[in-house]
């Protein structure tokens, strides 16, 4: 791990025990957040970003998981911190918040019980500080009236304001990666772009890491620096943001791309990705989505393709593209 | 210019709430005088945020609702007969396609019962016309033949909307009430979807109310588009003035608040404060509390909704 | 009967005693059986019938909501052998009393239940699509809200037939429920009172059995509603 690097992940693969037996939900999946840097992982449902997100903080039910690699943060793998170690680290210094602010607050409790929660858990506060630092905190994410604000039960906040709160929690004890699982997207159009403006500031302030998991484009190109396609479990693709939209280095991120339906240009069809994502994808031995490209070749139904490694950073596992591309491996 | 197939007149919808004891808790203002038509083969986008009552109006004018006040006509006729026999003759002309393709569908159906339900109600077809209508339906959405004899948890989430497609027009509708029918797809299956229901409206000439809170995706099927907020029509147009030039401040913030996947330009723009309570809604406009052009008259006075050009309405103090 | 066979513990010949009048344990266990498991299933099987009824009725047609649900909660208040005593007392001890009684008591439970689940059931979608198509309330109960609430109810019926064993064991031996000579596992109980130390089999076997017959009926019933659950089906 260089010294600019956060957090890196090495060799992921996360089996989930089902009814059926051992599924692959994230498959020998590598990335890696630097200090201050925002990184969006992107794909649809099935494509295991949740998965790999919650890995992170190792945050799976242990009897029906089975994972195995490396998430190394300063040097300690997260995936085998014992547990003292990782308690301490879940909302210290790596905080977490989730999609749907209604369940991820406790609804008997005020909001200042559940930040003075926090605070007490990681830091030695007394309480009146601690309540004195919530305020502030509700402060810094821009809710109005936070003094009274601070009193009230989640029930009585409407969805902007509870994702608001949740996210004074998780930056509470100035964490140094903020991992978003989907923040935006319960909420209204016109919340959305507040809240995200709110975190593009917080992360300037108090110069954290983002790692940022969405499945709207729209939001990943206006708010990370370097994005993490995934599809099927795997890693597909890896790239600048500029150069994601610019140049795609793999199919499904073009379709991906192209389907979304543009706000200013009239189309008569929308563009969309042919089939779905099949069933069971562990059984054939080609690329994971041959049944749905449009540029597929011979090889593609036979090898897997491993990811290509870029020279101006970046990955791809499509060797096709790569290969039209030019680009330098 | 044919009559329209569905007209809405001064439509209003008040919930009124229950405190304990039977108490009353207040009224809730779901719709306010809402009134717009439908012609044959045309598709009107609804869209707004959450509370903006556009999913009261999908309900009111499938008759799942009952109106505090106003007027629902389909095809020239009141919908509110009191003749059984006349309002389950236009009930058949309309459907309604929902949202969430795990609860629109009954996990214990296999889903050509799905599909065929409405055919049996109707009571009109025969057990062999029933399985060739399935069949075709079944085609005509572009799912696989024989999965007929499955149940709704073995498909996906587009699959499934496709499914409530197809039950939808098992009746062959003059017109579908389309309620936020992409929004829990994911982008590649949500483009699949829309495709489908345009296919379908020009192969069977449907009119489509299509509700749903993306600007994007209603832009790509609506001929016209009306705006709602706090159960108000604030905007309505033909498509291309709308996404042009929108009059009314709300629908200008709608748009500059959708992040658009080109990096490097400009960032999205959201609008501060809280949607409004319906319960408690602010006096005069209600979008005052959150306007940038918000003066003095309009924390007093509920702006006209009214016309400003061909076909263009709006509901402002500003807009002449 | 046979008097000098009396309280004979566990042997080869009597593989579970004798009881006070010389009876094999044994063979009065198995006649037992038939009662008791009887009875068990008969007021399964009548207060998941009227539960369903009331509760389809309760949760489906507001109309009737508060009322039944109000009688509900007036059964409900008394307990289930205090309910089965008094009706007893009136309709005289016989094993149909018992089973009507216990019926009653249990009837409150599973109304409860199914309503819940009816309730749950009414607001999803694909009931307004079927109102939409036009379905009356008779399609709406029959193909959409008892085919969805058949899990917890079938659950619901295991307990009540475990509960059922129970109750009529204990209305056994406090001497209301069948009447002796019929053997129920509560009558054989009941007998062995006096003798509990001495003669410990003839309540421990009875115990047992009823224990083994609680237990196997929920195990079933769980076993059911994953057979029911359509999650579990595949084509054909």
């Amino acid at each position: 791990m260089t010294s600019d690097e956060l957090l890196r992940v090495s060799g992921l693969t996360v089996k989930f025990l089902g009814e059926s037996g051992w599924l692959t939900a994230v498959e020998d999946v590598s990335f890696s957040i630097g200090k201050k840097e925002c990184i969006g992982l992107v794909g649809e449902s099935g494509s295991g970003k949740s998965v790999t997100a919650l890995s992170v903080l190792n945050l799976h039910e242990r009897r029906t998981t089975e994972i195995s690699g490396r998430i190394e943060y300063f040097g300690k793998n997260t995936l085998t911190l014992p547990a003292n170690d990782l308690r301490r680290l879940r909302g210290g210094e790596i905080a977490m918040i989730f999609q749907d602010p209604m369940s991820s607050l406790n609804p008997v409790l005020t909001v200042a019980d559940q930040i003075i929660e926090t605070l007490q858990l990681h830091e030695n506060i007394s309480h009146s500080k601690a309540r004195l630092r919530a305020i502030e905190l509700l402060e810094l994410v821009r809710i109005p009236d936070a003094a009274r604000r601070v009193d009230e039960y989640p029930h009585r906040l409407s969805g902007g304001m509870r994702q608001r709160v949740m996210i004074a929690m998780a930056i509470a004890c100035k964490p140094k990666l903020l991992i978003a699982d989907e923040p935006t997207t319960a909420l209204d159009v016109t919340i959305q772009a507040e809240i995200l403006n709110l975190l593009r500031d917080l992360q300037n302030e108090l110069e954290m890491s983002v790692l940022l998991i969405t499945h709207d484009l729209g939001v990943i190109a206006e708010f990370v620096q370097r994005v993490v396609v995934m599809y099927a479990g795997q890693v597909i693709e890896e790239a600048p943001v500029m150069r994601l939209f610019d140049q795609p280095l793999h199919p499904y991120s073009q379709g991906l791309i192209n389907a979304i339906p543009p706000l200013h240009i009239d189309m008569r069809r929308l563009l969309s990705i042919p089939g779905q994502l099949p069933d069971s994808y562990e059984i054939h031995s080609g690329c994971r989505f041959v049944a749905r490209c449009t540029e597929r070749v011979s090889t593609c139904l036979n090898s897997q393709p491993s990811l290509i490694a870029l020279q101006n950073g970046g990955s791809s596992r499509c060797p096709i593209r790569v290969e039209l591309s030019g680009v330098q491996r | 210019m044919n009559s329209p197939i569905l007209s809405v007149k001064g439509l209003s919808m008040s919930f009124e709430l229950k405190g304990s004891w039977g108490r009353s808790a207040g009224t809730l203002r779901a719709v306010d005088n809402v009134s717009f038509d439908i012609s044959s083969g045309e598709t009107l986008g609804l869209v707004g945020e959450s509370g903006s009552g556009k999913s009261t109006i999908g309900r009111l004018v499938v008759g799942l609702l009952k109106p505090t006040q106003g007027e629902i006509q389909m095809f020239g006729t009141d919908i509110r007969q009191n003749n059984a026999d006349a309002f389950k003759a236009i009930r058949r002309k309309v459907q309604i396609v929902f949202q969430d393709p795990q609860g629109s569908l009954n996990p214990r159906m296999r889903i050509e019962n799905a599909i065929a339900e409405p055919l049996d109600i109707s009571g009109q077809y025969s057990p062999i016309e029933r399985a060739d209508r399935v069949k075709e339906l079944i085609e005509l959405v572009g799912l696989p033949r024989d999965c007929g004899k499955r149940f709704s948890h073995e498909f996906s989430g587009g699959q499934r909307q496709r499914i409530g497609i197809a039950r939808a027009i098992a009746l062959n509708p003059a017109f579908i009430v389309c309620d936020e029918p992409v929004s829990a797809l994911d982008v590649s299956m949500q483009a699949q979807v829309v495709n489908l229901l345009l296919d379908l409206q020009e192969k069977l000439n449907l009119s489509y109310l299509f509700i749903a809170h993306d600007l994007a995706v209603v832009r790509h099927v609506s001929s016209r588009v009306a705006v709602m907020y706090a159960g108000r029509i604030v905007e309505l147009a033909p498509r291309l003035d709308l996404y042009s030039k929108p009059l009314h401040p709300y629908t200008q913030a709608l748009m500059d608040a959708v992040p658009l996947p080109r990096p490097g330009m400009q960032k999205a723009v959201g609008v501060p404060g809280e949607v409004p309570s319906l319960l408690n809604p602010p006096s005069g406009c209600a979008f005052h509390t959150r306007c940038p052009r918000a003066s003095q008259i309009c924390t007093v006075d509920k702006p006209d909704y009214r016309q400003v050009s061909q076909e263009h309405f709006v509901a402002c103090h500003f807009i002449e | 009967m046979q008097m000098r066979f009396r309280f004979k513990p566990p042997s080869l010949d009597f593989p579970l005693g004798t009881d006070g009048f010389g009876r094999d344990i044994l063979s009065r266990l198995l006649h037992g059986a038939r009662l008791s498991l009887g009875i068990g299933l008969s007021v399964a099987l009548l207060s998941g019938v009227m539960g369903t009824l009331i509760g389809v009725a309760s949760g489906h047609f507001k109309q009737f909501d508060s009322l039944l649900m109000r009688c509900m909660d007036a059964l409900m208040a008394f307990p289930a052998i205090m309910l089965a005593i008094g009706i007893t007392a009136v309709l005289g001890p016989q094993t149909a009393s018992v089973i009507i009684a216990l019926s009653v008591a249990y009837v409150p439970r599973t109304a409860r239940i199914v309503r819940s689940a009816v309730l749950v059931i009414r607001e999803t979608e694909y009931i307004q699509a079927a109102i939409v198509a036009g379905a009356g309330n008779a399609r709406i109960v029959f193909r959409h809200l008892l085919p969805n609430s058949l899990g917890p109810l079938v659950v619901q019926m295991s307990f009540v037939f475990s509960y059922a064993i129970l109750a009529e064991a204990a209305l056994s031996f406090l001497g209301i429920g069948a009447p002796p000579p019929t053997p129920s596992w509560g009558n054989i109980i009941s007998e062995g009172r006096d003798r509990s130390i001495e003669a410990w089999w003839i309540m421990l076997f009875p115990g047992i059995a009823i224990s083994l017959a609680a237990l196997g009926m929920n195990l079933l019933g769980d076993g059911l509603r994953d057979v029911l659950d359509p999650r579990q089906k595949t084509e054909g």
